[in-house]
């Protein structure tokens, strides 16, 4: 757990010129350097610096030149520079020089975090406001870095802007289908169809029976197929008819040349009985002895021999036989091709018949005459050409008819065609219908998400930026109230990434103009610290550490009253708040006050002794601790008593406008201020919240119970009656006081002692002034437990 | 560091605004009824980084559908 610096020890760093130990008060939130220049303040602040932030401190950005890390080291020092911070908790950190670079390690290997040290010097008071806009982004940018988010916004814009890209071109897909389907409408729509609408026409078309049409167009190219067939066998049955009239005619003409034969000698018999027995004679393994035919005795091959003789004699006629023969064979067989041609131009016409039965088309329904022909043919004809003959007169007649039937079955054939483009169109567009609509509404939704996202990153931002300006005007005005300036508005620039603009308030209005155009220095300086306090109040303060080097310098006695109000008041939600000052009214002011601050002071800094710091008590501290000596320093006690009594009562007086006597150098004794007060103190009252043990549970405010009263008027009267004599005896010569016993004087130390706590807040240490509803004056403290005084008014 | 300025944050005292800035983007959709109660975790997640940002995983995020009050899903009961 990060806590306060206990202490600090530098060798050979800076003006360290001799090792210095510098230990802090852990019982003191506000630790108060303070020494006049060239003392050594800056050293310490850079030592600090250095541990907590591995910084070269008040010499980097001075144009020192490269090498700024041989500085660090002191003049004609021996060793290398090197600093340690304790802390309270007992944790060090050193910080030691690596080449270039300060290295700061934990001491013993500890692995605690150290506080952060939030460091202020007065050379970057006004940083933050006169900086470029991107600069001042980049010193607020840990309130206002939502790069995680913008990266997760630009992957939703990113599917966003894909999901827009997509219904695009749905809807385009969308406009293209109902632009086809219309031109449908307008080309094959009817007269006596009633549709307003291309998709009305088209839900209509599809009511239509589209079976019966898919069927009859079924049974159209089947018929347009079969007259194809029965086509060719027109064909084939013509052809056939042809080459059988051809082979009768040919066997006719054999006929008659074997006619003219001399039956005796040439007979065309006579040829086939010799060939028949010449046949029987040389048939493979047969023996012969006799003719087979008169069965006279007979030499085998002497008869072989005499029958081809006589067959060779009978050449002629032979081939006579021969052609006839053929003649004959191929008017069998060309009667055979025939018949079989006409049976099957029979069987298609028959099945053609049956087709036509079932459903007859337009093209073919005009042949009824030709189909009577055909079937009195069949049923009464006998021979067989004469129904060869009708059934292809009614093929012919038939074929006649093709061209129609092909263009009726094309107009069919179109008409399924054209629903079931209609079928599919209207299933397409209402599918891409309901695609777009389903995208549209995803895409509406992202939309919305979109908007959302965008809208609470911007108000986020700006919101953050109005709570950095709220804290900046509260701590502005707490310095400079009723002045009505200070900073407006902080933003975003909306047309540049990572720029942050200004606005301030002068005297009620609203400029977009750097301050540094309107504000006096001192305004400037207060409003760059009030910036840097509310940024360190903002990045968290629990376990925060401030160091102020040298920071207000130009700022009037009025002002800086109340920027040390306010930095005790701050200082409470801080871990430790370190000053280095020159300006002795910031000692002065510590001084005074009784116990929160722990005052260190830094005498003149030499080679010899380097930079030398002592310790210093509050007058209130200083007086305890001299009340609490044995023996008792009667001059110290009546001295501290006296200034710190003289303090106590100049601060009443002006509070309540007391009457004082008036000189061209403001300066009264004690005796005026006690007379001056008295009508004022003698009513007043203390009511302030009463204190609870560490643990137990706050009062609350609003009871009155809660509260205890301390009457003035009794503390104020025993220092009154003791006050001239002791404090003659510590800062004069007088017999008076030489004789006043011990007893009286710490009486009266005692007193004045008692007084200041009665009077002063115990917290915020303040006499309260303020006027509060008019009804008291308040502390500091916040208004529940702001200590009060009575009267508001000197009576 | 060799600055006093830009401030240093103090990670123990101070709240990542990513962080904060993603709760109340989620709430915010949440509200908006863009999500269900089951995917707060994830959009936040998604939001302050600690997933990484998907354009798909956004889509899809936000496409699902909304459990009724009779549901049987988890968000139901």
């Amino acid at each position: 757990m990060p806590s306060r610096i206990a202490q600090l020890r530098l060798t050979n760093f800076r003006g360290a010129s001799q090792p210095l130990t510098v230990a802090f008060d852990q019982h003191k939130t506000i630790v108060l350097i303070f020494g006049e220049n060239g003392t050594g303040k800056s050293t310490l602040v850079d030592a600090i610096d250095a541990v907590a932030n591995q910084s070269l401190g008040s010499i980097a950005g001075r144009g020192a030149g490269q090498g700024l890390h041989q500085y660090l080291r002191s003049l004609s020092a021996a060793g290398p520079p090197e600093i340690e911070l304790t802390t309270k908790a007992g944790h060090g950190w050193r910080a030691t020089l690596k080449g270039r670079n300060l290295l700061v390690q934990a001491v013993g290997g500890h692995g605690v975090a150290q506080s952060p040290i939030h460091i202020l010097r007065r050379g970057k008071l006004l940083k933050l406001l006169e900086d470029a806009p991107a600069d001042r982004y980049a010193a607020m940018k840990h309130f206002l870095d939502v790069a995680a988010i913008e990266a997760s916004e630009a992957a939703l814009r990113a599917s966003y802007t894909a999901l827009e890209n997509e219904c695009k071109q749905k809807e385009k897909d969308h406009t293209q289908d109902e632009q086809l389907l219309h031109e449908e409408w307008q080309r094959h729509k009817l007269a006596t169809e009633t549709a307003t609408t291309a998709q009305d026409w088209a839900v209509g078309r599809l009511c239509e029976n589209v079976d019966a049409l898919r069927k009859q167009a079924d049974h159209l190219d089947a018929i347009r197929q079969l007259l194809v067939s029965l086509a060719a066998n027109t064909n084939q049955t013509l052809a056939a008819g042809k080459k059988r009239q051809a082979a009768q005619q040919h066997q006719q003409q054999t006929q008659a040349q074997l006619a003219t034969l001399a039956t005796a000698t040439q007979s065309a018999g006579l040829v086939l009985v010799l060939r028949e027995a010449l046949s029987y004679l040389q048939q493979p393994g047969a023996r012969f002895a006799a003719c087979p035919v008169c069965a006279e005795p007979a030499d085998e091959t002497q008869l072989r021999a005499s029958l081809a003789e006589r067959l060779h004699n009978l050449t002629a006629t032979a081939e006579l036989v021969d052609a006839d023969l053929t003649a004959t064979r191929a008017l069998n067989a060309a009667d055979n091709q025939l018949q079989q041609a006409s049976q099957t131009l029979t069987e298609q016409l028959n099945l053609l018949a049956d087709f036509l039965a079932a459903n007859t088309p337009a093209a073919l329904a005009g042949g009824t005459a030709e189909w009577a022909t055909y079937q009195a043919a069949i049923s009464t004809a006998t021979a067989p050409h004469l129904k060869t003959r009708a059934a292809y007169l009614l093929a012919q007649h038939l074929l006649g008819c093709i061209d129609a039937l092909e263009t009726e079955s094309q107009a069919l054939a179109a008409q399924v065609g054209l629903f079931d483009s209609l079928q599919k169109r209207l299933t397409n567009l209402t599918s891409i219908t309901r695609r777009l609509a389903e995208t549209q509404a995803i895409r509406a939704r992202l939309q919305l998400a979109l908007d959302i996202v965008t809208e609470q990153r911007k108000q986020f931002t700006q919101r953050t930026l109005d709570s950095i300006t709220a804290e900046v005007n509260r701590l502005y005005t707490a310095i400079h109230p009723d002045e009505n300036i200070g900073l407006d508005r902080l933003e975003l620039d909306p047309n540049r990434r990572a720029s942050l603009t200004q606005r301030v308030n002068f005297g009620g209005h609203a400029a977009d103009v750097p301050p540094q155009a309107y504000f006096s220095e001192a305004h400037l300086d207060t409003l760059g610290f009030c910036m840097w306090l509310a940024l360190v109040k903002l990045s968290g303060t629990q376990d925060t550490i401030l160091v102020l080097d040298d920071v207000f310098t130009s700022v009037d006695l009025e002002h800086f009253g109340r920027i040390a109000n306010l930095l005790d008041i701050e200082a409470r939600t801080f871990k430790q708040v370190i000053i280095a000052t020159h300006s002795r009214r910031w000692y002065d002011h510590y001084q005074r006050r009784r116990d929160n601050v722990h005052l260190l002071r830094l005498e003149r800094w030499s080679l010899n002794h380097g930079v030398r710091v002592f310790s210093e008590k509050t007058f209130v501290a200083e007086l305890e601790t001299a009340l609490a000596q044995v023996p008792l320093n009667r001059r110290d006690v009546a001295t501290q008593a006296g200034v710190l009594l003289e303090e106590l009562l100049h601060t009443v007086a002006a509070i309540y406008e007391c009457g004082l006597p008036l000189r061209e150098v403001p300066k009264f004794v004690l005796g005026e201020l006690l007379g001056g007060t008295t009508g004022v103190m003698k009513v007043a009252s203390i009511k302030r919240l009463r204190p609870v043990p560490a643990g137990s549970p706050t009062l609350n405010p609003a009871d009155t119970t809660s509260w205890d009263t301390v009457a003035i008027r009794p503390l104020f009267e025993a220092v009154s009656r003791q006050s001239t004599d002791p404090r003659n005896a510590g800062a004069h010569y007088s017999q008076p006081g030489l004789e006043l016993p011990d007893e009286e004087m710490e009486a009266f130390a005692t007193a004045t002692l008692a007084l200041a706590k009665a009077l002063t807040c115990p917290i915020c240490f303040e006499v309260p002034r303020k006027i509060k509803y008019g009804s008291y004056r308040g502390c500091a403290c916040p208004t529940p437990q702001k200590t009060q005084l009575l009267p508001v008014l000197r009576p | 560091m060799n600055q006093a300025l830009p401030i240093p944050f103090d990670p123990n005292g101070f709240q990542n605004p990513n962080a904060v800035l993603a709760a109340q983007i989620t709430q915010a959709l949440y509200q908006a009824g863009l999500l269900n109660a089951d995917d707060q975790a994830l959009c936040e997640k998604m939001l302050n980084g600690t997933v990484p940002a998907d354009a798909n995983v956004w889509q899809q995020l936000l496409e699902l559908p909304l459990y009724t009050t009779s549901s049987t899903l988890p968000d139901a009961l």
